[in-house]
C-alpha cells in the first residue's frame, strides 16, 4: 500500500469518463483513485502545462513464455549493444526486440505504461509464462492461453457437446489462471503437427471432424456463455498470404449472428497481417479499406492494427506453418516449437526496410486500418510486438496517427510504388489526444473487461501516466516529434500509487499483479468434465494431470477476476 | 607522431578490458589524460597507469603503441582502430584487434582467440601462433570479416573467417578444424595442413589448402584441377583440385586443394573421365 | 504411510512426473513407476550427508555454525574481483533466480552446467534456430524415431517407453508402427534394440550428417563411404527419413562432445530443418540433468542469454569460450567459484580441477562430494524435489513442479533459504 499523491493542473485525457483535456486534479490514495487527499503527508506532483492519463494498457504483446525465450535465445545478436546497467533496486537486462524480462518492465513503465497482456501462452507450459510474468517488474500483465487447436476441446466441439467444452474451458482458465481465450489460425496448428496447414475456414482439421468455422463459432459460444470478461481474441487463418482480406472478413463475418448487440463478441488481432490483397507478393497491396469498412459496419467485431515499425523485428507467433513459410522465403533462423495436443509456435527474425514494396505495404496496411476505421473504441494501436517492431516504438506511432506531416516523413522514404498502389497518402485524418488515450489504453481495458483500469475516476486503480507537452501550446501535427518525445519518457508514471519512473529514469520498482479469470460454473457440470478429463488425461498429454495444473502460490502477485458463468 | 610502450605494471590474473586502447586514444588525449582512462579489471574499474606501464619512448611516421610482454589477459585492444601501428612483443589477448578498420597490427608472439573479428579494414601480422575464430564474428551475427589482410606465419585454431563476407586471410602453418565455415566471400589461403570441415556451410568465397587436408565434405562437388590459383598479386603453381560448395547451402564457393598433398583424395580425378 | 503420487523425479532429464514415493515417519521406503536412477536418488537421500556447514581454518575442514559460514560467504563474495556462481543443473528455478541476482549484484560470471553437455546445442541453434516440440508430439505422431550419439537405456531409462519407440500414441499405437533407428560409434544396449543400427567412426558425425543432408536434398555424392559408413546405407536411411510422416531426432553427448561440437550440432539442425521442406521432423535435446533445462530458461528471460553470463561490468555479457565459466577457470581468471546443484570436482577436467586450489571455493550441496572436500565453505541443502520443492523444466522445455516428501535432516535447509539469507546481506 502506498500513501497519498495528488496530481495538480493537469490536463486529464480519460476517455471512459468522458473528460477530454479538462484541467482536473487527481488525488491518489492506497492505490486507488479517490475524490481528495487532505494531510501533510500528501506528495503534490505538479502537472502544470502536462497531460494527464491513465497508464497504459497495452492488449497484446509478446513478452512472456516458451516462444519468447526461444526468441531471445536465439538472438544474441539482439542483445549486444542494447543494455541496461544495473543499478540500486533495479536489474541489468538487454533489449532490444526481445527483451529480458526485468527490462520489459522498465521500458513499459518509461512509456507511461501499466499493464501488459502476454496475449499466446501455450497450456502445458503454463507455469514458464507466469515465471516469467512474475520476472516483468512493475507492471500488472495477464496471459491469453491457446485453446483453439486443443484436442479435448476440439473433439467436445466435433462431438456438438458444447456444454462440457464451456465447461472446460472455465476449468482451464481457472487452473492456469488464464485470462481469455485465444485462438490461432484454427485448425492449422493440429494440422501443422503433420507438417500442414488450412487454407480455408472450411478446410477439414487433419485427424478430427472439424473446421476452422466450426472452432470458431464454437468458442464464441463457450465464451458467452462463460461470461468472460473478453471476447474471443482471434489470429486469423492464412496469416501473411497475399489475398487474405478476404479470410479476414469472412473470420469476422462466421459468428456474426451470435451477436445479441451488447458488446463485441470477437477480437481479431494484429489485423494489418491478415489484411492484404493481390495475388502475389509483387502484386501485393492492401486489403484495408474493404476490412475497415466491414468493421465500420459489423459492431461485434473489435481488432488491434499490429503497425510495422521499420526496424530489426522478431516475428514469433503460436503459428507454426505461417513461420516455417517465413523461413522459406527468408533464409533466417528458424525455431519451431509445438506443443503436444495443443498448439504450434515458431520464431524467425525479421528487418522491414522503407524501400522494400513488400515492406512498405504492410507499413501503409496498419496506418490503414487504424483511419480508416471510425470508432477508436475498436481498433487498437499495437505492434504485436516484436512482430512487426519493438513495443518501445509505440510513440512513433501514435506520432504517425496524430499527424499526417509524421505521415509524410516516413512516406517521403518509403518505396513510391507501394504508395501509388494505395490509400494512405490521401487520407487527411489525424486522431486526436482523445482518441490516442482511447486506443493505448481506455479501449484497451474496457474490451478487457478490467474495470479499474484504463480510467482515472474515482475507484480506479492509481495507474496514471503523466506526459509532459501542453496540447494547448502546441500543433500536435506539426509538432509530432515533440509529441513522440514526450510519450517515450513519461514525465511520472504511477504504479498502484507509487511514483515509479521519473522523466523516463526507474525509480522504484514495484511487483505488479497478474489478472486471471475465475469463472464459476455450476459444480456438478464441471466435476463431471473435470473427471472424465482426468481419466483420459494419460492417453494425451505426457504429464500427470494434476500436474498440468498451475497452482496460484507460483504467483507473486496473484489478482483473481471472479465472473459467473452462464452455465 | 609519437611511439609509445606499454608494459603490464603487474602479473595479470583477472580479466581486463581495454578496448579504448589504440592509437587514436593517444592521439585524442595527452599521456597525462589517458593514463587515468579507467577501465575493468574484473568487476573494479581501475587506471589505465595502475594496470600498464606507459611511457613514450620516440616519434615515428604513425602514432605506435608498442605492447611488451604477456597481455593474454587484457582483451580486445585495438579494437575499432582506424589508423596508426600496434605491435605486440609477448601475447595477444582476447578479441585483439576486433573490428579494426585502418592501420597495422604486428604481433611478434601469439595471439588468443578472436583476433581481428569482424574487421573491416587495415592489416594484421602475427609470427607466432593463433586461436580459434581468427577473423571470426559472434555467435548469431550475421557476418565476420569483411576486409582488410591478415597474415600469420605460425598456426591457428579453429573456425578461422567464421561468416568471413570479404577481405583475405593467410596462415603459413597448420590450421584446425573447419576453416571457412559459415564463409559467404573473401579468401583464406592455408598454406599448412588443415582439420575436416573446410567450407561447411559456406555460400561464396574461396579457401585454398596447400597442405594435407583429412576428407572434403560430401556436399562439395569435384569441379576440374586448375593448374594456378591467384591470390592477390601471388600466383600459386601447382595442381590444385577444385570443388564447388556447399551445395546443401547452394553455394558457389570455392575450395582449392593442393593435389600432391593430397594422394589420397586422387580417386576424384576419375570423375574427370566420367564429365 | 503416507504415499505421495504424481511426484516428479529429480534425476534426468525425462522428468517422469507419475513416481509414487511411500513415506513412514520421514523416511522415504518405496518408489514405484521410477527407473533404477532415480529409484535409487530417492532410496539415498539419507547417504553420505553433509549434516554440517564447514569451513577451511588453516587447510583444514572444520564444522561450523550456519551464521558463521553464512557470514563468510558473503565476505568472501564481497571482496572478491570476478566471482564465477556455477551449477543449477540439480537445483530449482528458485535457486537459479537468486543465484543470478546475486552474480548481478557483485559483478560476476554465471554460467551452468551446459557449458560442459549441451552447450553447443545452445551454440547452433543462436545460429540456425531448431525445429523442435514436446515430447508428446514424438509420442502421438512419430513413426521414426532417431537415437545418434546417445544410450537412453542407460542414461535416460524410461525414455524410449513414455516418448521414444515403446510408447503408446494417439495416431501411432506402438512399436511396430515405430521404425527404430540408432547412430552411434559403439553398438549399445539401446543400439541393440533398434532396427537399424548405423556404427559410425568416431569423430566423423559431422562428415555423415553433411552427406546425409546432401542426400535429403538430392545431390549426388562423389564419394562410396563417408565416416566409416557405405553411402549405400545413407541412401536406405536418408530415404527412410523423407518417407516418415513423422520423423524425431533424440541426440546426446555424442553429438556434442566430439569432433565438430556445435557444428555437429548445426550439421542436424540443418538437415532436420531441410527434412521440413519434405515431411515434418523434430529433433530434441537428451539433456542430463533434470533441471539444467530450467536454468538455461530462466538465465534466458533474466539475462537474454542461455549461459556464460558475465555481469563484471554491469549488465549482461556473453561469449561463450571468453565468458564460459570452464575456460575462466582453466585461464585462471577467477578467484571465487560459489557452485549450487553441480559437483565440478567430479566432471570438471582434471587440469582445471587442479587450478581450483588457487580459487575460493564455495558450495552448496546435500551430500559430501569432492567440490565439497575441497571447499572453502560447505552448506549443506536440502535434495531439490525430495526434501524440498521448486520449479524445473523437462528437456522439452515443459516447466513441472517438484514436490517436497520428506523432511531434511534437523538444522539442513533448502538452498532457496540459504541462498536468499546471502542475498540480504549483499543487498
Amino acid at each position: 500500500m502506498s500513501g497519498k499523491l495528488l496530481i495538480k493542473n493537469g490536463l486529464v485525457f480519460d476517455p471512459i469518463n468522458g473528460i477530454d483535456g479538462e484541467i482536473i486534479d487527481i488525488a491518489v490514495e492506497n492505490g486507488k483513485i479517490v475524490e481528495d487527499v487532505k494531510g501533510t503527508d500528501v506528495k503534490v506532483i505538479n502537472a502544470t502545462g502536462m497531460v494527464v492519463m491513465p497508464g497504459g494498457v497495452d492488449i497484446h504483446s509478446h513478452v512472456a513464455g516458451s516462444k519468447v525465450n526461444s526468441g531471445r535465445a536465439l538472438r544474441p545478436e539482439d542483445h549486444y549493444k542494447d543494455y541496461e546497467l544495473r543499478k540500486p533496486g533495479l536489474r541489468s537486462g538487454v533489449g532490444y526486440t526481445v527483451p529480458s524480462t526485468f527490462v520489459t518492465g522498465y521500458r513499459y513503465a518509461r512509456m507511461g505504461y501499466t499493464m501488459v497482456i502476454e496475449p499466446a501462452t501455450p497450456m502445458l507450459k503454463q507455469k514458464h509464462t507466469i515465471e516469467e510474468l512474475n520476472d516483468i517488474p512493475i507492471v500488472d500483465k495477464a496471459s491469453f492461453p491457446l485453446v483453439g487447436d486443443c484436442w479435448f476441446i476440439m473433439e467436445y466441439l466435433e462431438k456438438g457437446m458444447i456444454k462440457e467444452c464451456a465447461a472446460y474451458t472455465a476449468w482451464l482458465l481457472k487452473s492456469l489462471k488464464g485470462y481469455a481465450l485465444k485462438i490461432v489460425n484454427p485448425g492449422g496448428l493440429e494440422s501443422w503437427g503433420w507438417g500442414r496447414n488450412v487454407r480455408s475456414l472450411d478446410d477439414n482439421v487433419l485427424g478430427f471432424n472439424l473446421t476452422p468455422r466450426e472452432i470458431l463459432r464454437g468458442l464464441c459460444k463457450v465464451n458467452l456463455m462463460i461470461n468472460a470478461p473478453h471476447p474471443i481474441h482471434v489470429h486469423a487463418n492464412r496469416l501473411g498470404q497475399p489475398g487474405n482480406y478476404k479470410t479476414l472478413i469472412e473470420t469476422m463475418d462466421c459468428v456474426r449472428d451470435l451477436y445479441d448487440g451488447s458488446k463485441p463478441i470477437i477480437y481479431l488481432t494484429h489485423c494489418q497481417f491478415n489484411s492484404y490483397a493481390g495475388e502475389s507478393w509483387i502484386e501485393l497491396y492492401s486489403g484495408a479499406p474493404e476490412v475497415a469498412d466491414y468493421v465500420n459496419k459489423h459492431s461485434h467485431v473489435v481488432i488491434d492494427i499490429g503497425q510495422v515499425i521499420f526496424s530489426n523485428a522478431t516475428t514469433m507467433t503460436a503459428d507454426g506453418p505461417f513461420q516455417f513459410q517465413l523461413h522459406l522465403l527468408t533464409d533466417y533462423k528458424w525455431v519451431n516449437a509445438d506443443v503436444e495436443c495443443e498448439t504450434s509456435a515458431g520464431v524467425v527474425p525479421f528487418r522491414y526496410k522503407k524501400r522494400n514494396y513488400v515492406h512498405a505495404i504492410q507499413w501503409i496496411t496498419g496506418l490503414e486500418l487504424a483511419l480508416l476505421i471510425k470508432d477508436p473504441w475498436r481498433v487498437f494501436l499495437t505492434t504485436d510486438h516484436p512482430n512487426a517492431g519493438p513495443f518501445t516504438e509505440y510513440p512513433r506511432v501514435m506520432a504517425w496517427l496524430i499527424s499526417r506531416k509524421a505521415r509524410e516523413a516516413t512516406m517521403k522514404k518509403v518505396n513510391p510504388r507501394a504508395l501509388r498502389r494505395t490509400l494512405l497518402n490521401s487520407i487527411d485524418r489525424e486522431y486526436s489526444l482523445y482518441e490516442i488515450a482511447i486506443i493505448t489504453r481506455a479501449g484497451t481495458a474496457k474490451i478487457l473487461g478490467l474495470s479499474s483500469k484504463g480510467h482515472l475516476g474515482v475507484g480506479a486503480d492509481a495507474d496514471i501516466a503523466i506526459y509532459n507537452f501542453n496540447p494547448r501550446n502546441i500543433d500536435l501535427s506539426r509538432d509530432y516529434k515533440l509529441i513522440r518525445k514526450a510519450f517515450r519518457k513519461a514525465a511520472y508514471t504511477i504504479k498502484a500509487g507509487n511514483i515509479v519512473c521519473v522523466n523516463g529514469e526507474v525509480v522504484k520498482s514495484v511487483d505488479g499483479a497478474i489478472f486471471w479469470v475465475n469463472p464459476s460454473i455450476s459444480k456438478d457440470l464441471e466435476d463431471s468434465v473435470v473427471s472424465d478429463i482426468r481419466r483420459r488425461f494419460r492417453d494425451y498429454y505426457t504429464v500427470e494431470f494434476e500436474n498440468y495444473i498451475t497452482d496460484e502460490s507460483l504467483l507473486v502477485n496473484s489478482h483473481p477476476l471472479s465472473i459467473k458463468g452462464g452455465i | 607522431m609519437k611511439i609509445y610502450q606499454l608494459t603490464p605494471a603487474y602479473d595479470f590474473k583477472l580479466p581486463i578490458l581495454a578496448d579504448n586502447l589504440k592509437p587514436e586514444l593517444f592521439e585524442e588525449k595527452q599521456l597525462s589524460e589517458v593514463l587515468n582512462v579507467e577501465v575493468y579489471e574484473g568487476n573494479k574499474r581501475k587506471r589505465l597507469e595502475e594496470l600498464f606501464k606507459i611511457k613514450e619512448v620516440g616519434e615515428a611516421e604513425e602514432t605506435t603503441l608498442e605492447f611488451i610482454g604477456d597481455f593474454s589477459k587484457v582483451r580486445r585492444i585495438g579494437r575499432e582502430m582506424s589508423r596508426g601501428i600496434i605491435r605486440i612483443k609477448g601475447i595477444a589477448g582476447i578479441g585483439f584487434g576486433e573490428a579494426m578498420r585502418g592501420g597495422k597490427i604486428i604481433i611478434e608472439g601469439s595471439a588468443g582467440p578472436w583476433l581481428g573479428a569482424k574487421m573491416k579494414g587495415g592489416s594484421i601480422e602475427v609470427y607466432g601462433d593463433v586461436g580459434d575464430f581468427l577473423g571470426g564474428a559472434y555467435r548469431g551475427e550475421n557476418f565476420g570479416m569483411r576486409g582488410g589482410t591478415i597474415v600469420v606465419h605460425g598456426k591457428t585454431g579453429w573456425n578461422i573467417g567464421y561468416k568471413m563476407k570479404n577481405g583475405l586471410i593467410m596462415v603459413d602453418g597448420d590450421v584446425g578444424g573447419f576453416p571457412g565455415i559459415h564463409m559467404i566471400g573473401g579468401t583464406i589461403l592455408i598454406k599448412g595442413g588443415c582439420g575436416m570441415g573446410a567450407g561447411a556451410f559456406m555460400k561464396n568465397g574461396r579457401i585454398i589448402v596447400l597442405g594435407y587436408i583429412p576428407s572434403i565434405l560430401a556436399s562439395f562437388s569435384f569441379e576440374e584441377i586448375r593448374p594456378s590459383i591467384r591470390v592477390e598479386t601471388e600466383r600459386l603453381k601447382g595442381r590444385f583440385y577444385t570443388f564447388i560448395g556447399d551445395l546443401n547451402e547452394k553455394g558457389s564457393g570455392r575450395l582449392f586443394v593442393n593435389a600432391d598433398s593430397n594422394k589420397h583424395l586422387s580417386f576424384y580425378e576419375q570423375l574427370i573421365e566420367e564429365l | 504411510m503416507e504415499v505421495f503420487k504424481n511426484v516428479l523425479c529429480p534425476f534426468c532429464g525425462c522428468c517422469c512426473d507419475d513416481l509414487e514415493v511411500e513415506v513412514e515417519s520421514n523416511k522415504i521406503i518405496n518408489v514405484r513407476n521410477a527407473c533404477a536412477l532415480g529409484r535409487g536418488k530417492f532410496l539415498s537421500v539419507s547417504e553420505n550427508r553433509l549434516l554440517k556447514p564447514r569451513v577451511k581454518v588453516n587447510g583444514e575442514s572444520v564444522e561450523t555454525g550456519l551464521e558463521k559460514a553464512i557470514e563468510k560467504t558473503v565476505e568472501m563474495v564481497k571482496s572478491s574481483n570476478y566471482p564465477v556462481f556455477y551449477g543449477f543443473g540439480c537445483t530449482s528455478c528458485e535457486a537459479i533466480k537468486l543465484c543470478l541476482e546475486m552474480a548481478d549484484l557483485s559483478g560476476g560470471l554465471a554460467d551452468n552446467i551446459s557449458v560442459v553437455c549441451h552447450g553447443p546445442t545452445i551454440l547452433g541453434l543462436q545460429d540456425m534456430g531448431i525445429p523442435s516440440a514436446t515430447l508428446g508430439q514424438v509420442r502421438h505422431r512419430a513413426d521414426l524415431i532417431l537415437y545418434w550419439g546417445c544410450n537412453p537405456l542407460e542414461a535416460h531409462p524410461r525414455h524410449m517407453m513414455r516418448y521414444g519407440p515403446l510408447s503408446t500414441g494417439r495416431f501411432v499405437t506402438g512399436r511396430k508402427d515405430r521404425r527404430m533407428v540408432v547412430v552411434d560409434v559403439r553398438k549399445t544396449p539401446t543400439a541393440a534394440m533398434a532396427d537399424m543400427f548405423i556404427q559410425v567412426r568416431p569423430n566423423t558425425d559431422f562428415e555423415i550428417l553433411t552427406a546425409l543432408r546432401a542426400l535429403i536434398n538430392d545431390l549426388d555424392l562423389e564419394v562410396e563411404e563417408v565416416g566409416g559408413v557405405a553411402v549405400a546405407k545413407l541412401e536406405e536411411l536418408a530415404d527412410i527419413m523423407v518417407n516418415a510422416r513423422f520423423g524425431a531426432l533424440f541426440f546426446g553427448l555424442g553429438l556434442t562432445m566430439s569432433y565438430g561440437k556445435e557444428h555437429n550440432i548445426e550439421a542436424a539442425i540443418a538437415l532436420t530443418r531441410d527434412l521440413n521442406k519434405k515431411t515434418k521432423f523434430v529433433m530434441i535435446p537428451m539433456r542430463g540433468h533434470f533441471n539444467v533445462t530450467g536454468a538455461n530458461e530462466v538465465f534466458t528471460w533474466q539475462t537474454g542469454y542461455p549461459f556464460c553470463v558475465d555481469f563484471s561490468m554491469g549488465y549482461p555479457r556473453y561469449n561463450p569460450g571468453e565468458t564460459s565459466a570452464v575456460d575462466v577457470l582453466a585461464r585462471g581468471e577467477c578467484d571465487l567459484l560459489f557452485v549450487v546443484g553441480a559437483d565440478p570436482c567430479s566432471h570438471l577436467p582434471y587440469s582445471i580441477v587442479e587450478k581450483l586450489k588457487n580459487v575460493k571455493l564455495i558450495v552448496l550441496d546435500p551430500s559430501i562430494t569432492p567440490t565439497v572436500k575441497m571447499a572453502d565453505v560447505a552448506i549443506p541443502v536440502a535434495y531439490v524435489g525430495i526434501e524440498t520443492a521448486g520449479t524445473a523444466y523437462r528437456m522439452d522445455g515443459v516447466p513441472i513442479q517438484l514436490k517436497k516428501i520428506i523432511e531434511p535432516p534437523p538444522g539442513i535447509l533448502s538452498d532457496v533459504e540459504i541462498l536468499t539469507h546471502i542475498l540480504r546481506r549483499l543487498r
